[in-house]
């Protein structure tokens, strides 16, 4: 993110995209109420009708798939209507005119057509959006999880520069990062092209820096992403997969594909729990939870604050960290760390952008540091691009960009968009938050939103079960019939384990992030017959049970009564425990 | 610059502030029930006291003044002189707790809150033993209908401290205060139940509760002085919210909120109720090694020689190429500094991502 979480309160317009944000992060989403109260202006743009929709002053239902051509719509509109921000674009930016030129075809009329909205409200929300200099941008997985999520990102970027909502308390471009140190990892250096700190693998400079601090020859070639992995491992170029708290049989796109690539590989996990993929392990490592050890995270905003060991270790489960030093001692490459801060002083060496932060300072006023923080005496950055883009110079690329329609779309055979989503309940594949037992009974297993008019068409019920596929594969769920989405368009949650992601496309994805498609996925919709149907409700049924039956092994009560039977003694059982009588 | 006295101290504030937040700059203690200690809502009671309630718990003498005046509401002014516990002030306080605990159960030895209950606390430091007053007030049975929170509505003192929290701060409005007879009540807002309401049991009322009306139905027994309290970072999504824990016997057993930098004393339903897989059963507790196609329990040294043995057969086979890397969004920075180290200084190669994209 470019400025804090916090700020969302300070703007005057928030532009959420590509976020469900009161689901996904609940607490930015009391802040968005908490805005709301105070008279902020709200524009939602999703092809989802996302709770905070009711609170929108301007709500935008677009198609999946067509946010650049609602940025270079309202970059129209702004352009038209002389709303831009000149004296910021003359000094931080470059590629103006391109861009006036380009946008010139995406009238709102067009834009209106492609997005499936009142070519009004494009107006509406370019006029809200470029009407102040505290507008800030919050998006999520619906702008970046599509087949073409870095041009959509682009986009955005486009209608901050444009309009100078950068580098100020409450305006910027706001990537709500999903995981709670997917920033930190990324800052870490756990990508196929950088370093810790972003520096890049394929720079000789860096390359040799990095030489001489960890004192050995370093590879210069750029690695495989996750998702190129799993193709590289089915065509032998890769023979052992190391996995440390991940659970791609989950959340990898194409699950079929996936485990054929598990099966064939030497997989080693380090886990806190066994999982879905580690049915395909070789060795596991039993590791300790994040309540269990000592550390830092770093939020979306950037902000490094303290892990703390707090539990007790179970059984002789050890640190992440521990693990890998003993590995790394036994392959040859020795190194002896005692505590996890020794790790990251070291880290601090390497890295310019966390080279000021030390755990007495994270832990001075109980604010966490924001990084960058290049000295000791540094306090931290909470907005980034202050005196204009860090890009050379303090100049922004605006970038002209053409919409495309997706692959997925207009395939006769797969006809209906499928767009995944998460749930508040539940945490991506579910490891954890299954393990809390109200939170499985709210959310025990996966389903399907269909609009009403779609279900009348197919004459779905809700609670019916039907047959979702894709070319890739094909996945029995239940339907509930909801009034949130348009015609065409069916959501189903992301975390269940042979749900969304036996649906999803591995092969087409973003050229340059190598993101999948998650967002926008070609499906067909079949109803089942009554003995499938009864076979499904069984199986799900036992299911239950064998929750129950796992997480209160005493009980012997399964063996008569149905689900309905059991969650309702289940719910007595709770409520007796605080009955004084 | 206001200079004002409290108690015969002189202390300097801030145009603006309150009485209350004078007395907490010289450290003089006020008790309060309705006030948001971290300040997040203005104080509303009086002016307001028909919705919220009214505690007047921090009413103070000021000098000059006919009647008491609330400490949480009152700007500090110019030469003030304020009593924060004289003679007057205690028996307004006493008779406050006395209405309380006319409509709350004195069954206070079999109360979960006991210990961290303020009414219990005020009770005890003015000396209110038995009720004075007999309130006529509706019997309300316990609300089980949420999964993760109950509420026992006999016990609450009216503050409207989650009713207001719901509303200003969570913006969900699921609760709401509604007058019969001569006493209020804190009720679901649009239902019979929690259930039926918009709730989507972020737990934050079960946080600013003063006492045992709202508590989370998690089974886990402790008592509040048993418990050790260490603060962390949240581990769900990356708003990076700050989580107080309370640890019994090196076991998790509650979690509040805490006033982080980006929770503002704030947290949803993950955060606050969803942390039992940390002592769950199912958590692996020793490495494990595949024979013969199923995962077996093995030592340490014979999984990590194996997994080393492999690593080096591989790289000399088919170059440090052939050996890729997950590592994770879900631990720490330290972890996956080393994670990629292990593979770029250790292997010899750059296939190291994790779930950013997914």
């Amino acid at each position: 993110m470019t400025n804090c979480v916090t700020e969302i309160k300070d703007a005057d317009v928030i532009f959420i995209t590509g976020s469900n944000t009161s689901e996904a992060h609940p607490v930015m989403g009391m802040y968005v109420r908490q805005a709301h109260r105070m008279g902020k202006k709200i524009i939602v743009a999703d092809p989802v009708r996302i709770p905070l929709a009711d609170i929108a002053d301007v709500y935008l239902q677009i198609n999946p798939g067509t946010s650049v051509a609602l940025s270079n719509g309202m970059l129209n509109v702004i352009f038209e209507e002389g709303l831009e921000d000149k004296e910021y674009i003359e000094k931080h930016t470059e590629g103006i005119e391109e861009l006036r030129e380009f946008v010139k075809d995406y009238t709102p009329e067009r834009v209106a057509e492609i997005c499936g909205v009142d070519k009004e409200k494009i107006i509406e929300a370019a006029r809200l959006y470029a009407g102040t200099h505290k507008s800030y941008i919050a998006y999520a997985m619906g702008i970046t999880q599509h087949v073409n999520g870095t041009d959509n990102v682009m986009s955005l970027s486009n209608l901050a520069l444009v309009t100078g909502n950068l580098g100020r308390k409450g305006n910027g471009v706001n990537p709500l990062r999903g995981q709670n140190n997917v920033q930190g990892a990324c800052d870490m250096g756990a990508l196929p092209t950088d370093y810790p700190g972003y520096q890049k693998v394929f720079d000789p400079n860096v390359q040799e820096k990095f030489e001489n601090a960890w004192g050995v020859k370093l590879n210069p070639n750029k690695g495989y992403t996750v998702t190129e992995t799993v193709p590289a491992i089915l065509e032998d170029k890769v023979k052992l997969l190391y996995i440390m708290g991940e659970n791609p049989a989950v959340s990898d796109p194409d699950t079929a594909h996936v485990e054929h690539a598990l099966e064939k590989a030497f997989v080693v996990m380090q886990d806190i729990f066994l999982n879905e993929t580690s049915a395909f392990a070789d060795v596991v490592f039993p590791s300790t939870a994040f309540a269990e050890k000592d550390g830092t995270f770093s939020n979306t905003e950037r902000r490094v604050q303290r892990v703390r060991k707090i539990a007790a270790v179970k059984g002789e489960s050890r640190d992440d960290w521990w693990i890998l030093m003993q590995i790394m001692n036994r392959i040859g490459y020795q190194c002896h760390y005692d505590t996890a801060e020794d790790i990251f002083n070291e880290m601090r060496t390497v890295t310019p952008s966390y080279a000021g932060i030390t755990y007495a300072k994270i832990e001075k006023d109980g604010q966490g540091v924001q990084w960058p923080c290049p000295t000791e005496d540094h306090p931290g950055t909470p907005i980034l691009h202050v005196n204009g883009p860090s890009r050379k110079g303090g100049v922004g690329l605006l970038k002209t960009l053409e919409w495309k329609p997706s692959p997925e779309a207009g395939n006769p055979e797969y006809p209906i968009t499928l767009t995944t989503c998460r749930i508040l309940y539940h945490y991506h594949t579910r490891t954890q938050t299954d393990r809390t037992r109200a939170v499985h009974f709210t959310a025990p297993r996966n389903w399907l939103e269909v609009n009403r008019e779609d279900a009348l068409e197919m004459k779905l019920q809700e609670g019916e079960w039907v047959k979702v596929s894709s070319p890739r594969g094909e996945t029995y769920v239940e339907v509930r019939i909801v009034d949130t989405l348009q015609n065409g368009v069916v959501w189903m949650p992301f975390h269940y384990a042979a749900g969304a992601n036996l649906l999803t496309d591995a092969h087409h994805l973003d050229p340059i992030s190598k993101i999948p498609g998650y967002k926008q996925v070609g499906v067909k919709i079949e109803k089942v017959d009554a003995d499938k149907a009864e076979e499904l409700t069984r199986k799900a049924q036992q299911n239950e049970i064998d929750y129950y039956m796992n997480e209160d092994p005493k009980s012997i009560r399964h063996k008569e009564h149905t689900v309905e039977e059991l969650i309702a003694a289940r719910e007595a059982e709770e409520a007796s425990v605080y009955t004084n009588e | 610059m206001i200079t004002l006295k409290i108690n015969n101290r002189v202390v300097e504030v801030e145009e603006g502030s309150t009485i209350l937040q004078a007395a907490k700059k010289l450290g003089i203690f006020i008790p309060t029930f309705c006030f948001d200690d971290l300040e997040r809502m203005p104080a509303k009671h009086c002016s307001n006291c028909n919705e919220y309630g009214d505690c007047k718990m921090c009413s103070c003498e000021v000098e000059g003044e006919v009647s008491l005046l609330t400490a949480c509401n009152t700007p500090a002014k110019e030469g003030m002189v304020v009593w924060t516990e004289s003679p007057e002030v205690k028996k307004a306080r006493v008779s406050v707790l006395n209405r309380m605990i006319a409509t709350h159960p004195l069954d206070c030895v079999n109360c979960k809150k006991l210990g961290a209950c303020k009414l219990q606390k005020y009770c005890e430091m003015y000396g209110v033993k038995d009720p004075q007053y007999v309130i006529p007030y509706e019997h309300r049975e316990k609300d089980m209908s949420n999964r993760f929170y109950f509420q026992e509505m006999d016990k609450c003192i009216r503050c409207g401290k989650c009713v207001r929290t719901c509303r200003e701060l969570v913006g969900v409005n699921a609760l709401a205060m509604a007058q019969k007879g001569n006493v209020a009540y804190v009720i679901p807002n649009g239902g019979e139940t929690m259930a039926e309401t918009a709730c989507v049991s972020c737990g934050n009322c079960v946080s600013v509760c003063p006492v045992g009306a709202l508590m989370p139905k998690s089974q886990n027994d402790f008592r509040e002085w048993e418990t050790k309290k260490v603060q962390t970072t949240c581990a769900y999504c990356g708003v990076g919210c700050q989580i107080e824990f309370s640890v019994k016997d090196g076991i998790l057993v509650d979690a509040k909120p805490a006033n982080g930098p980006s929770n503002q004393g704030l947290l949803c339903v993950k955060g606050k109720f969803a942390y039992d897989f940390i002592n769950h059963k199912d958590r692996l507790k020793y490495p494990m090694i595949r024979k013969n196609g199923k995962l077996v329990e093995s030592s340490w040294d014979e999984a990590l020689d194996l997994v080393a043995g492999k690593i080096l057969e591989i790289k000399d086979t088919y170059g440090p190429d052939a050996i890729a890397g997950f590592s994770s969004a879900r631990t720490v920075n330290e972890d996956n500094y080393l994670f990629q180290k292990f593979l770029r200084a250790g292997v010899g190669t750059n296939n190291v991502d994790h779930c950013a994209r997914l």
